[in-house]
């Protein structure tokens, strides 16, 4: 019986480990190309592409210019050449706020407004006094140098008008997440919208646009002691316009933009956040009232989700970047590589997709 | 004289002092003799028989097996449990081998010696049954097996039918007798029952309460099988009764 | 059981007949029946609660029954975009991460804890580590193993953790809960410190080992849930679900929490059958 048992235990243990071996071997069988991703926050992606970890990186700016100019990385191609003139971060509402408190997200959204004039204006003289500031402040944001910002802001474009053609690209975005069945057929229809076209045109809605465009500063603060809740990425200058309204020392009296129109606001609960996907589970926990994010998650997770709320604004188009260790230089040397993105529900990870499988690779998780 | 105790003595410490639990028991066992310890329960005739089979020390005290000196356990002496005690893993065969592996006796003087026990013992065609399959009686036929398979020189046996119902006791008695003659083996059984005792023993050792030690020894020279519905018996039982009876303080 | 009766007496010998169990067996097959119409109506009153609550809240969180096992079927059918893999994929990757971590655990963890409840000198040198050890969730460790190891022998690592304690505390268990009397009948027997070790103490653990196993095998599906959250190379069920969450694939998170209760629960049941084998052959059941 002794025996039987030591049979019994010593073939136990073999059944395990000839499946674990036989099981890794067949997990070996190659597709043609394989591109690999692995979730990680662009403020930690030149760190990992220097420990090895990952072999290149989708990220935004100033990741992109910082990976660059640190002399780690170069760039294998600048979003604007896989998605010409693409739209990128939003502003969005979180419905609720909006029905309840429409004058205080009317005057955030003017301040989103005015610092988006001030960026452009100011990027548009670089010899000016305030471009300097905008350095400074965008280097201590983002916690890379001026000239990681200088470059990075030349690669972004500041824009806050919902047009036609910001709606186009919506469509053909939420188009692409359907065919990559990430979003569901059936969400559109389960959320009431009647196809791509409805859904668009209503949730991204320039009414409040038009209606901000009358405010005026406020001298009091409307909802002191019960701060508007800002919901923003982590370190992303896309959304320098929400770091320049954030910012007391541009606007006189020691006020910041916000303020200047009435408005107190603070950082969102867990913010500032890693991808666009973090910040719509915000809204959808409560925490945000008014959020910046990428485009492409807040259709995702409005349409899988149903977290309910309206794009008001545009942020900013294009100055998102894959960078590559020296490893790569043709797209071909993608294969078998890891690339990192800011997580699965991010437009870097959407354009990951869309550029790798367009170009025929497989693309897997790590 | 095979088996001598001499003034055993056995004391467990305590906090204060001492708990004796036997003071001066002396025995001299002959071979082939069937002894039958008989005393209350509590009176430490358990701990004996464990110190005979060495699985407990003395505190003072000599004990020898055919002038032997007795430390720890060995083959010379086989033991049945009152619980049996089988190994629940092992058929009844390998129950019945077990000392045998041990020793490294050879497996087909193994299966040998295993076949004739439990023919002897009467357990043909439940070789390879285990003990959960087996009722009580049988166990301790398996018991029985298992300890002579050792071919010690005695069988110690600690109340070996005191879990079993009166009727399957009584027949395991009659088996035990048949089993004695035709080994041979001496044969030193712990009971308290007066009637187990008077029905097996050539010889009753009486013991008292603690701290115990021989009371009376009554000889039984009677022949076998005896009648439990005879006059003699019955007298016999009346009067080693009437000793305990006496023996046992009101608490 | 004792199911003997006692049969006739011939040359003085007493033999005995086991009972037949012809009507055992029928009454086996009727309560077989009756628990798999209990379980079946068991688990349609439960699909049908969910499919009701899930009209009633109309929330993307609880997807209808329906929708989850499309989402479960097709995700066996093709390999979905963000993963890039089958959920059979998956459910390989995982497994063999258990099974690895399990190896390692049930390696160490069984001479282990035989010599720990058998020595009390080798009981009193590592008890103090084990116990520093024990109190820790497995899971604690995922994210420092996940660093350290990297994530492919990290959340092996992990499930090792997991599953070794509850194996070693339930072996050491199980040598103390030998009862003494059968060390007693094997010393008489003539059984040394080596014998008493192989013969008695070894086979009288069996069962409490694949009681171990059984419930380290539970804990082990549990551990590599979490490791494969915080970051595991490779795939695995539990990545599928993290990054479906990410998205709000709620469907797909469903599809991939069923797979987790059907991997747990084939895995106890199957373990659960071996041990009954076991016991069986060993005679102890």
């Amino acid at each position: 019986m002794d025996k039987k048992l030591v049979i019994i235990a010593v073939v136990l243990v073999a059944i395990v480990i000839v499946g674990a071996l036989a099981a890794t071997m067949m997990g070996g069988s190659d597709d043609d190309k394989v591109v690999y991703w692995t979730p990680i926050g662009p403020n930690l992606q030149k760190e990992a592409l220097i420990a090895g970890q990952i072999d290149g990186a989708i990220t935004w700016e100033p990741f992109a210019s910082d990976a660059v100019l640190s002399g780690s990385a170069t760039i294998f191609k600048w979003s604007d050449d896989i998605w010409e003139d693409h739209p990128c971060c939003v502003v969005a509402v979180d419905n609720g706020f909006l029905e309840n408190n429409r004058d205080l997200a009317l005057r955030t959204l003017k301040a989103h407004m005015v610092a988006t004039e001030w960026i452009v204006d100011t990027i548009a003289d670089p010899d000016g006094d305030n471009y300097t500031k905008l350095l400074q402040i965008g280097a201590e944001f983002s916690q890379r140098s001026t000239a990681v910002v200088n470059s990075s802001v030349s690669n972004i474009v500041f824009t806050y008008n919902i047009t036609e053609s910001f709606e186009d690209w919506m469509e053909v975005i939420t188009q692409k997440y359907i065919d990559l069945d990430l979003i569901q057929g059936s969400a559109l229809g389960t959320q009431g919208y009647a196809d791509v076209e409805d859904f668009v045109s209503n949730y991204f809605n320039s009414s409040l646009l038009e209606e901000a465009m009358d405010i005026e500063p406020s001298s009091t603060i409307l909802n002191a002691g019960n701060p508007v809740q800002l919901g923003y990425l982590i370190g992303d200058l896309h959304q320098f316009a929400r770091v320049i309204a954030n910012n007391d020392t541009l606007w006189g009296e020691g006020k910041d933009l916000f303020e200047v129109y009435g408005v107190a606001t603070e950082t969102s609960v867990g913010g500032p956040y890693v991808n666009g996907g973090a910040v719509m589970n915000a809204f959808a926990a409560g925490n945000v009232d008014i959020g910046y994010l990428g485009s492409p998650p807040a259709i995702l997770n409005h349409l899988n989700g149903g977290v309910d709320i309206t794009v008001i604004a545009q942020v900013n188009m294009v100055g998102s970047a894959i960078f590559v260790g020296e490893d790569i230089t043709t797209l071909d040397d993608f294969n078998g590589k890891v690339i990192a993105t800011p997580g699965v529900s991010s437009i870097q990870h959407l354009m990951f997709l869309d550029f790798f499988t367009s170009n025929g690779f497989t693309v897997k998780a790590l | 004289m095979m088996l001598s105790i001499e003034k055993l003595r056995k004391a467990f410490p305590l906090e204060e002092g001492e708990l004796v639990a036997i003071e001066d028991f002396t025995l001299d066992v002959k071979k082939g003799e069937f002894i039958c310890i008989l005393g209350p329960s509590g009176c430490g005739k358990t701990t004996i028989l464990r110190i005979i089979a060495g699985l407990d020390t003395q505190t003072s005290g000599k004990i020898s097996l055919d002038g032997k000196i007795i430390k720890g356990p060995g083959s010379d002496r086989g033991m049945v449990f009152q619980e049996f005690a089988l190994f629940p893993w092992r058929s009844v065969r390998k129950n019945i081998e077990f000392g045998m592996e041990l020793r490294k006796v050879p497996v087909k003087t193994r299966h040998e010696t295993s076949q004739k026990l439990i023919e002897l013992v009467g357990l043909e065609g439940f070789e390879d049954a285990h003990p959960h399959e087996l009722s009580g009686g049988m166990k301790q036929r398996v018991g029985i097996a298992r300890a002579l398979a050792n071919e010690p020189d005695i069988l110690l046996m600690d109340e070996p039918f005191g879990a079993l119902d009166a009727q399957t006791r009584n027949m395991m008695q009659k088996e035990l007798l048949r089993i004695w003659e035709e080994t041979k083996k001496t044969v030193v059984f712990i009971t308290h029952s007066v009637d187990e005792a008077v029905f097996l023993a050539d010889r009753i050792v009486v013991m008292g309460e603690r701290p115990s030690s021989i009371t009376e020894i009554y000889d039984i020279p009677w022949e076998r099988p005896r009648e439990r519905a005879s006059m003699e018996f019955a007298n016999l039982r009346k009067e080693i009764l009437a000793k305990l009876e006496m023996m046992v303080r009101p608490e | 059981m004792a199911m003997i009766t006692i049969g006739t007496i011939k040359r003085g010998l007493i033999t005995f007949i086991r009972p037949s169990d012809v009507s055992l067996k029928t009454d086996r097959r009727i309560q077989f029946v009756k628990t798999i119409i209990i379980t079946i109506f068991s688990l349609s009153v439960f699909i049908g609660v969910w499919w009701g609550l899930s009209l009633l809240i109309d929330t993307p969180f609880l997807p209808p029954p329906d929708i989850v096992f499309e989402a479960l079927l097709d995700s066996f059918i093709r390999p979905d975009i963000t993963t890039g893999r089958t959920m059979w994929d998956n459910v390989v990757t995982s497994s063999i991460r258990v099974a690895w971590g399990f190896a390692l655990a049930f390696v160490l963890a069984v001479p282990l804890g035989l010599v720990m409840g058998f020595s009390k000198t080798v009981e009193s040198f590592s008890k103090p580590v084990v116990e520093v050890f024990r109190p820790i969730a497995p899971i604690a460790w995922a994210p420092l193993l996940l660093i350290a190891m990297g994530g492919k022998v990290g959340p092996i690592i992990v499930i090792f953790i997991g599953v070794f304690f509850p194996l070693l505390s339930n072996i050491i268990f199980g040598v103390r809960s030998i009862q003494p009397i059968l060390m007693d009948a094997a010393r008489t027997l003539g059984a040394k410190r080596g014998d008493m070790f192989i013969k008695v103490i070894i086979p009288s653990t069996v069962p409490y080992i694949m009681t171990g196993i059984r419930i380290g095998l539970g804990i082990g599906w549990m551990c590599v849930v979490a490791a494969e959250f915080l970051g595991a190379v490779g795939g695995g069920v539990g990545q599928y679900v993290q990054f479906k969450t990410e998205v709000n694939r709620f469907d797909q998170v469903f599809a991939g929490l069923i797979v987790f209760s059907i991997l747990g629960l084939s895995t106890t049941e199957l373990s659960g059958w071996v041990e009954r084998r076991v016991m069986k052959r060993m005679g102890l059941k």
